[in-house]
């Protein structure tokens, strides 16, 4: 389980003796280590010491024998060897047993107590004690330890069998048991006389350690007055006398820090005073930013109707502007025909249903004009080719004018909810930048397309135009309140932003622009209904 | 065991008692002894030896024992007659040829192992069964102080009317009984001349030997031992009963113990003078039948 906050800080902190404990520790391991060492050093050296004193003693015993018993060896007086073997036997305890092997021959086995003559067959040396010395230390099961040293006897250089003997190990494992004993000892007493060195040790390392613990879990507690007495030149001395100066700038800062606490909550209570003071007023200052955007987009709305009707009075003028001179035309032609006394009565009615008909014509647009711009404030659902037709119609002499071409491909079922107004003059702005950047650029076969389709349960709107395009760097900036690319006094500017503002606050749909590969493209997007 | 290592038992025996004995009246034995010719034995040792023990003897039991050695029986003899030495210990034979058993008090026998009677043994494989098959055989004899040979002289004489130089192909000079069976065994003579202590511990040492060595041709019995020690009649009987009365206790003692292991023997008996007279008959016969044959060196 993870320790927690609460627990660490409710655990009792006090100076630790692990480390006290460890140094020791490691202090004795080091120690038992040595030792260890040197008796895995020292141990095989001594017993191959003693082995080769063992070997020293068996040449030198099988040489004697040999020596004093060679004759007898010779002349096959193997009663002679049975009795000076018994008497070597006799008189050095330390031989187990000596056993002569005639090349020719039974063996003949010597003990201190008796002596007897082998089998051949089972007391044959194995293959090559004839040849070679031999020796070696046996430790089989069943039997006690043995040196067994085996050595051929030659006389001439002709070998005449092999002399084995065997030596009791007791003297041997005695000395290797001093010596395990001795090792022991030492190692005790070593460790006896170093374990107080080496506590004086650990703790002469500790000491300042656990000094500098203790204040450390003071100053934890809050106490920054704890300060460390260490007075020595060395690692320990530079840690205390790091902690004393860490302490004394932790006093320092925590001066520093109270005194930031009391300005900042002098602030704080400046401020919170200045907030409340604020909140009081902010919701009526809301209300008064909100009035006061209305406010500005009504005007802005007012603005651009304005604009609009700018444009559609300049529409109006193009429209105007053919039957005038047709009914100029029919004015002339009444004042010559009267004149020359030719004009008839038919020719009188003929040109007088023609003047009509201009007049009729003349008229029509304005009352287009008036119902286009009669404000309705009210949203209701409507059909968007009879919203987007209408302001077709409201350009339709420019257009021909400037011998654009316009096609609508409205589906007639499509219907949104909006104020109709509203939609048909965000139309008319699509319509009107597209005109003007077709005139702008000065396109050969100028085109507008219209097209609204429903698309799921949304309906799109889109106006197309060959005209090049927006510029890149001004299309993320044409939404902004007068901003326009047009030159000064051809645009106002705002036109784009309030149809956004109809578009995505009035009719909760989607206004967005981008480029084909010959013009513009906006694309309105409707909830359809 | 050594003669010099039974010289000092000798002494010990005649005159250490005292070690075991609570503080009696001082005496003071004067013993002659004859060694013999041994070509182990060293006089000087055996002197040093019984210096060493004559000291301790007198500073712990307040006895003094001198010990005169003798280079010959003949020697020891005329010291015994003009009284200079009150015990004598030699050989049984040595004791025999110069001591009448009447004119000595008891005293003691070394005792080993298995007896000291005289064994004549053949191999197994010997064709040898009789003294009458004695002849052109090869023999190995034991040496000691010439009871061996005095007694082989003895059987030679009775059984072929010839010196045993005569009879045997080979005699053999062997230092101990155990060699002289080892020649047998090792099949380098065909008979073997020993005590039955030797063979006994021969047996032992090598329990084979008795399957290629075990017929018993002729066997001499010995009385107590073959080495002994006799006080003279001149010597305080009561002294001499105190000193008999804990002979056969010695082992029994850890310091008659320590020095019997260190002579390997086994125990010492009390003997009395006619335990010499075996080594007396084999001697006058032996005297005998050497005068009824040419002298050496002559043909029969």
């Amino acid at each position: 389980m993870k320790p927690t906050v609460a627990m660490v800080a409710t655990r009792q902190v006090g100076p630790s003796t692990r480390m006290f404990f460890r140094v020791l520790g490691v202090f004795s391991s080091v120690l038992l280590g040595m030792s260890v060492l040197y008796a895995a050093l020292i141990i095989p050296l001594q017993k191959d010491s003693l082995l080769k004193i063992l070997y020293s003693q068996a040449t030198t015993v099988s040489r004697s024998i040999i020596q004093a018993c060679s004759d007898a060896m010779l002349t096959d007086d193997f009663g002679f060897v049975v009795e000076h073997n018994l008497q070597v036997l006799q008189n050095n305890k330390g031989i187990q047993s000596v056993t002569v092997y005639p090349k020719v021959g039974s063996a003949i086995h010597i003990e201190p107590d008796g002596w007897r003559m082998g089998d051949a067959a089972s007391e044959a040396l194995p293959p090559g004690r004839f040849e070679q010395e031999s020796h070696a230390l046996v430790d089989g099961p069943g039997e006690l330890p043995y040196y067994r040293f085996s050595a051929p006897v030659r006389f001439s250089g002709a070998v005449w069998g092999a002399l084995e003997i065997r030596f009791s190990t007791a003297e041997y494992d005695a000395n290797i048991a001093s010596m395990y004993r001795q090792l022991l000892l030492i190692s005790v007493l070593v460790t006896l006389v170093m374990m107080p060195v080496g506590f004086y040790l650990a703790r002469w390392m500790m000491a300042p350690i656990t000094t500098i613990s203790r204040a450390a879990n003071r100053v934890a507690k809050g106490d920054l007055t704890a300060q460390v007495a260490v007075d020595r030149q060395d690692e320990y001395g530079e840690l205390s006398h790091s902690f004393n100066q860490m302490v004394e700038a932790l006093q320092q800062s925590r001066e520093r820090l109270q005194e930031s606490n009391q300005t900042l909550e002098l602030k704080v209570q400046e401020r919170t005073r200045e907030l409340d003071e604020l909140n009081r007023t902010l919701d009526q200052r809301v209300h008064e930013e909100m009035a006061k955007r209305k406010e500005q987009e009504t005007l802005l709305i007012h603005q651009s109707r304005l604009a609009a009707m700018g444009e559609m009075i300049g529409a109006i003028a193009h429209q105007w502007r053919q039957p005038l001179n047709a009914l100029s035309l029919v004015m002339q032609n009444i004042r010559m025909q009267h004149a020359m006394g030719t004009l008839s009565d038919e020719s009188m009615a003929r040109m007088q249903v023609k003047a009509a008909t201009l007049v009729e014509r003349m008229s029509s647009t304005i009352d287009e004009f008036r119902n286009f711009f009669k404000p309705r404030n009210y949203a209701e659902p409507f059909k968007v080719a009879d919203a987007a037709r209408a302001s077709v119609d409201m350009l339709d002499g420019v257009f021909r004018n400037h011998n654009i071409t316009v096609t609508l491909a409205c589906d007639e079922s499509i219907t949104v909810h909006g104020v109709q107004g509203e939609f048909a003059q965000v139309v008319l702005n699509l319509l009107g930048n597209a005109k003007d950047a077709l005139l702008a650029t000065r396109q050969a076969q100028p085109r507008i397309e219209l097209m609204a389709q429903r698309v799921g349960d949304r309906v799109q709107l889109v106006v197309q135009d060959n005209g090049g395009g927006i510029q890149p760097d001004a299309i993320d900036k044409i939404y902004e309140p007068y901003f326009t690319t047009k030159e000064e006094g051809q645009g106002t500017g705002i036109g784009l932003y309030m149809s956004k503002i109809i578009v995505e606050n009035h009719m909760k749909g989607h206004l967005s622009a981008s480029n084909t590969a010959e013009g513009a493209r906006f694309t309105l997007d409707f909830p359809a209904i | 065991m050594t003669r010099w290592l039974r010289a000092v038992v000798g002494c010990l025996l005649v005159g250490g008692w005292p070690l075991v004995l609570p503080a009696q009246p001082p005496e003071v034995v004067n013993m002659g002894f004859y060694p013999g010719v041994n070509r182990d034995m060293s006089v000087t040792g055996l002197r040093v030896a019984f210096n060493l023990w004559s000291q301790e003897l007198a500073s712990t039991f307040q006895t003094q024992v001198n010990v005169q050695f003798f280079e010959d029986m003949a020697a020891m003899r005329q010291a015994f007659d003009r009284g200079e030495i009150n015990a004598v210990s030699a050989s049984g034979l040595s004791l025999a040829r110069y001591f009448d058993p009447a004119e000595l008090a008891s005293g003691y026998a070394v005792a080993m192992p298995g007896g000291g009677n005289l064994v004549l043994l053949a191999g197994k494989s010997s064709t040898a069964k009789t003294l009458a098959d004695l002849k052109g055989l090869r023999i190995a004899v034991a040496h000691d102080e010439g009871m061996l040979d005095t007694y082989l002289e003895t059987l030679c004489m009775q059984a072929h009317r010839l010196r045993c130089a005569q009879v045997f192909a080979e005699m053999q000079d062997m230092p101990s009984s155990n060699q002289a069976l080892m020649r047998l065994y090792f099949g380098k003579a065909d008979l073997a001349l020993v005590y039955r202590y030797g063979y006994e511990l021969a047996r032992e040492l090598n329990p084979q030997i008795e399957a290629r060595v075990g017929r018993v041709v002729n066997e001499l019995p010995l009385e107590g031992g073959t080495f002994f020690s006799f006080f003279s009649k001149t010597v305080n009987p009561a002294y001499r009963d105190r000193m008999l009365a804990l002979v056969p206790k010695l082992h029994t003692y850890p310091r008659g113990r320590q020095l019997l292991d260190m002579l390997k023997m086994d125990h010492l008996e009390v003997v009395k003078p006619e335990a010499l007279r075996t080594f007396v008959q084999v001697d006058q016969r032996y005297r005998a039948l050497n005068a009824e044959l040419p002298p050496k060196g002559k043909a029969p």
